[in-house]
């Protein structure tokens, strides 16, 4: 199988050198993209700035890290209008299909559906255990 | 921390472009930056842009595009803009050309503050209004107000 684009699922609080570095990892051997994904919720505009503004702040310091590392990447900002373990699930499958991207990667502490997850996407998906769980990764 | 007003030039503001391709908008608008000395060492400035180009879509879709490079060829950061009647092709996500083109530029040592820099604008662009209002504005003060104003 050759790995040409990741969608990596970025949760708006959650830590993201560890999953981020294991995507990079991924990716490196098979010179594969890493679509970057964050998705807030679709709020006011005076609340929404805050989120939209630490999403965009997370993403870009993904970008910066695969830039440094050479991996190639591209960033992505959605919004859904109600969060709900569901909902989120359900863009993110769709996502997968609108890019067409060979695997997936989350947390596994994401807010997600997982067994909808695993039903619904046609393609493989990896879990990553939290920060603590996991041996150490470099880039 | 300054503001997206503050770093954005006055001065360096195209209202249209001359070029149509990426390569060369990205060198019409850092001459700018070249010829304000802003820009130390134009070849390390370019290679560090067209690198990151060559990795990332910078356009980061709805017309928009953010090519940006942090290098110790710049003297201190720095954001230029451009707009593009036809649009330019910055294989942005949503396969749009890109109008409303704007260039970071930010020394090697200032690395927290490029990345608010570049999470701030792509928060200001994401506005319907902020972006019609660009397309549509009739001199590079217009375009310092709508920043002011959104901000």
């Amino acid at each position: 199988m050759r790995i040409q684009k990741i969608l990596l699922y970025i949760e708006p609080k959650a830590l993201v050198e560890p999953i981020s570095l294991f995507a990079m990892n991924l990716a490196r051997p098979y010179d594969a993209r890493v679509f970057a994904l964050s998705i807030i919720k679709h709020q006011i505009p005076e609340i929404k700035a805050r989120s939209e503004e630490q999403a965009w702040k997370r993403l870009y310091e993904i970008e910066e890290d695969a830039f440094e590392a050479g991996i190639k990447t591209s960033l992505l900002l959605e919004e859904i209008e109600t969060v709900t373990q569901n909902r989120l699930t359900t863009k993110l499958i769709n996502l997968c299909q609108t890019f067409k991207t060979d695997l997936l990667v989350v947390s596994s502490d994401a807010k997600l559906n997982i067994k909808k997850l695993i039903g619904e996407t046609t393609i493989p998906i990896i879990i990553v255990p939290p920060i603590q769980n996991l041996s150490k990764l470099e880039v | 921390m300054h503001k997206i007003s503050e770093t954005l030039l006055s001065d360096g503001i195209i209202l249209e472009v001359k070029n149509n391709e990426k390569t060369d908008v990205i060198r019409e608008l850092a001459q700018i930056l070249i010829d304000k000395s802003t820009i130390i060492n134009s070849e390390k400035f370019f290679s560090a842009i067209f690198r990151r180009e060559n990795l990332e879509s910078t356009g980061i879709g709805q017309g928009v595009a953010i090519p940006h490079a942090r290098t110790s060829a710049v003297k201190n950061i720095a954001i230029v803009f451009g707009r593009s009647k036809v649009g330019v092709d910055f294989s942005s996500l949503d396969g749009l050309p890109s109008h409303l083109i704007f260039l970071i530029a930010a020394p090697e040592d200032k690395k927290s503050e490029y990345i608010m820099t570049l999470a701030r604008l792509s928060k200001l662009l994401r506005k319907n209004d902020v972006r019609h209002t660009l397309l549509n504005a009739k001199t590079p003060e217009d375009v310092v107000k709508t920043i002011v104003q959104y901000e």
